[in-house]
């Protein structure tokens, strides 16, 4: 009966669903840039065994070196930090439940394709891949391999490095191709002393996305990226990264399980270290989504909330205009009740159709703002800004229901409350 | 003697109509016995239908008792009042009161809806009251789509879907025309005759006395005479 009644003011019930598909639409689309946003970031943070992995670094001594800003990349607990060693690696390999522990290996260069010269992308972020790492590695592979020997003058690339630095080579194949690095970061009319410059062949491309935040690095065998390292003394024009041969600003540790990764942690702390655990990183996000979420939801509900009005002013038109046949389900027998009911089926009717209407348009919408995102933006190949879930649709849906009902409760209580009387003499 | 189907004791029913009080029934004792066919008659504005609407439990007397086979339905409930109403009336109005937007057989379905009959039973139910009153072949067809004296034959049948003891009819042939009238009021009759108890409002006094064995008659809100024909 409820849904015969809404056919029955076809143009009055359309005009108040768009209220409710625009509505849900909106809150849809904010809502999904806020789960696009909080994907793209989780699935660059919980890469192959990142959440085992933890940043360690040592605090800074009460007096002695000097306080050296860490670059935002690496930025952690600790700054201004000291220096660490091999020792200090082989301390932390010790620790029990401790998979691995390697000094981190960070190299800053300018780098540039064979075949593209001119092209140079510079802050590029080099890293060496200890003997441990290497099994980790090589399961990201999606291209090529690793390296032959430990002295191999090789290198492997994440699969996302090239977007948005080298364009011509989107999506060619980058195995066999010669890329070169150098300290050369500073314009020709600048005094500095001459630039050192490597080589390297590009043995392989690993999938970015299952090494974590280091998936966008270029990576040696360590041995090879240590000397690399130690020839690029004196070249680098902000003092960053240190390149003392055998000093490190942090080292890298993974723990056997996941459930080990706490324990290592306080086991690190109660050693003087500090670790930042990419579980840590990921709690701390969720913290932020929530917020971010939170707000963007908000906006979107604004736009729902508003159409609540238009369901109410038409639910109580609907009751003044059907006063009489209020009365007459009255005199059959009708309770209140079921009364209401009616009334607030056709309510959240309102809600249901304008709300799958919304959701669809909501998704429709962010398919198209994810491919200009793309088209505009050169985003990660598997990013998608706009993200609608199965529990996010539902979710849309039910609040457009909800947030309909509760419009159509008012209407349908004084629908329930009529005399049966006076509404039966109702012209 | 035994209990009534339903009786009125020392009712009064008083409206406020802007800041004047007017009394509709004033200190009315009735009792209906099952069966028969009762009119209760009177000038416009003497009351009649307000009687009719309390002891249909459509409203609630101002003081006094209404009686339901010795239960005060002065004293139930909304919702008690209402399932009084589904289970035990039948009402018929002067307006017919049809849903516009519902087929002949949709109007007759809906007590059996609220009485939560499932629907393959609601409709057979609907199929046969419509049958009965001659408009089965009609069913499909809206108030609109109909005449007067078949929209008051769809109420009938509506008004018999849940085989109520009692019905009340409200002035229900004042919009027809005189054959159709003598119809609807054989129809009535056949009712009553079948054991149903009919009170009919009417200001037709030559109608009521050819048809009702009993005649009452309100002035005022009050009871002027109580008669009953011997047959």
């Amino acid at each position: 009966m409820a849904l015969s009644n809404l056919a029955r003011r076809p143009g009055r019930t359309i005009l108040t669903m768009v209220g409710v598909f625009v509505g849900t639409g909106a809150l849809v689309l904010m809502i999904s840039l806020g789960v696009g946003l909080e994907r793209g970031f989780r699935s660059l943070l919980a890469g192959e065994g990142g959440l085992r992995r933890m940043m360690v670094t040592k605090p800074m001594p009460t007096s002695g070196q000097k306080p050296r800003p860490r670059p935002m990349l690496f930025s952690g607990p600790g700054i201004p930090g000291a220096l660490m060693t091999a020792k200090d690696a082989e301390e932390l390999r010790a620790i029990e439940g401790v998979e691995f522990a390697s000094p981190d290996l960070v190299i800053r260069a300018t780098a540039e394709f064979s075949g593209l010269e001119g092209e140079l992308a510079t802050d590029v972020i080099l890293g060496g891949v200890a003997p441990e790492e290497e099994a980790e590695f090589r399961d990201a592979l999606k291209d090529g391999a690793l390296w032959n020997s430990p002295d191999d003058r090789a290198c492997i690339i994440g699969s996302r490095f090239v977007e948005g630095r080298f364009k011509d080579l989107a999506g060619a194949s980058l195995v066999g191709r010669t890329v070169t690095f150098s300290n050369r970061f500073w314009t020709d009319e600048d005094e500095k002393p001459p630039a050192e410059v490597r080589s390297f062949r590009v043995a392989g491309v690993f999938i970015s996305e299952r090494i974590g935040l280091r998936g966008l690095a270029v990576y040696f065998p360590w041995k090879v990226g240590e000397s690399f390292r130690a020839s690029m003394k004196g070249g680098e024009p902000t003092g960053f990264l240190t390149s003392r041969p055998g000093y490190y600003m942090s080292c890298s540790v993974r723990a056997k399980t996941i459930e080990d990764v706490d324990r290592v942690k306080s086991k690190l702390t109660t050693m003087g270290y500090e670790a930042l655990t990419q579980k840590e990183m990921l709690s701390v996000l969720d913290t932020l989504f929530l917020f971010i979420e939170g707000f963007l939801a908000c906006i979107g509900a604004i736009g729902l909330i508003v159409s609540l009005f238009g369901i109410a002013n038409t639910m109580a038109m609907a009751v003044i205009e059907r006063t009489r046949e209020i009365g007459i389900l009255k005199a059959l027998g009708a309770r209140g009740r079921d009364i209401r009911r009616v009334f607030l089926i056709e309510a959240a009717g309102i809600g249901a159709a304008g709300g799958l209407i919304g959701l669809a348009g909501g998704i429709l919408a962010g398919v198209l703002m994810n491919a200009a995102a793309h088209w505009r933006f050169d985003l990660p190949g598997g990013l998608r800004l706009f993200y609608v879930s199965v529990p996010l649709a539902a979710g849309a849906v039910g609040f457009a229901v909800l947030v309909s009902a509760i419009a159509g409760f008012f209407p349908a209580r004084r629908a329930s409350r009529l005399d049966p009387v006076g509404a039966l003499r109702y012209e | 003697m035994p209990e009534p189907l339903i009786a009125a004791e020392k009712v009064v029913k008083r409206y406020v109509l802007g800041e004047e009080a007017v009394t509709a029934v004033d200190g009315v004792t009735v009792g209906f016995q099952p069966g028969g066919m009762t009119a209760v008659i009177g000038r416009s504005g003497s009351g009649k239908s307000t009687l009719l609407h309390l002891l249909g439990g459509l409203d609630r007397p101002t003081s006094g008792r209404i009686l339901a086979r010795g239960r005060r339905l002065d004293e139930l409930s909304d919702d008690e009042l209402a399932d009084f109403r589904r289970t035990t009336v039948g009402f018929i109005f002067q307006s017919f009161q049809l849903l516009p937007a519902a087929t002949a057989q949709r109007n007759v379905e809906l007590p059996l809806v609220l009485a939560g009959v499932p629907p393959a039973e609601r409709r057979a139910r609907a199929e046969k009251l419509l049958d009965r009153v001659g408009l089965l072949a009609r069913r499909h067809h809206k108030p609109s789509q109909l005449s007067g004296g078949e929209q008051q034959r769809v109420a009938i049948a509506r008004a018999l879907a849940n085989e109520p003891p009692l019905l009340l009819c409200d002035e229900p042939t004042g919009n027809l025309d005189s054959r159709t009238a003598g119809d609807l009021i054989g129809l009535l009759r056949d009712l009553a005759s079948d054991g149903r108890t009919v009170i009919l409002v009417t200001h037709d006094r030559a109608l009521a006395e050819s048809s009702c064995s009993r005649r009452i008659e309100l002035s005022d809100g009050r009871v002027v005479s109580d008669t009953e024909a011997v047959s």
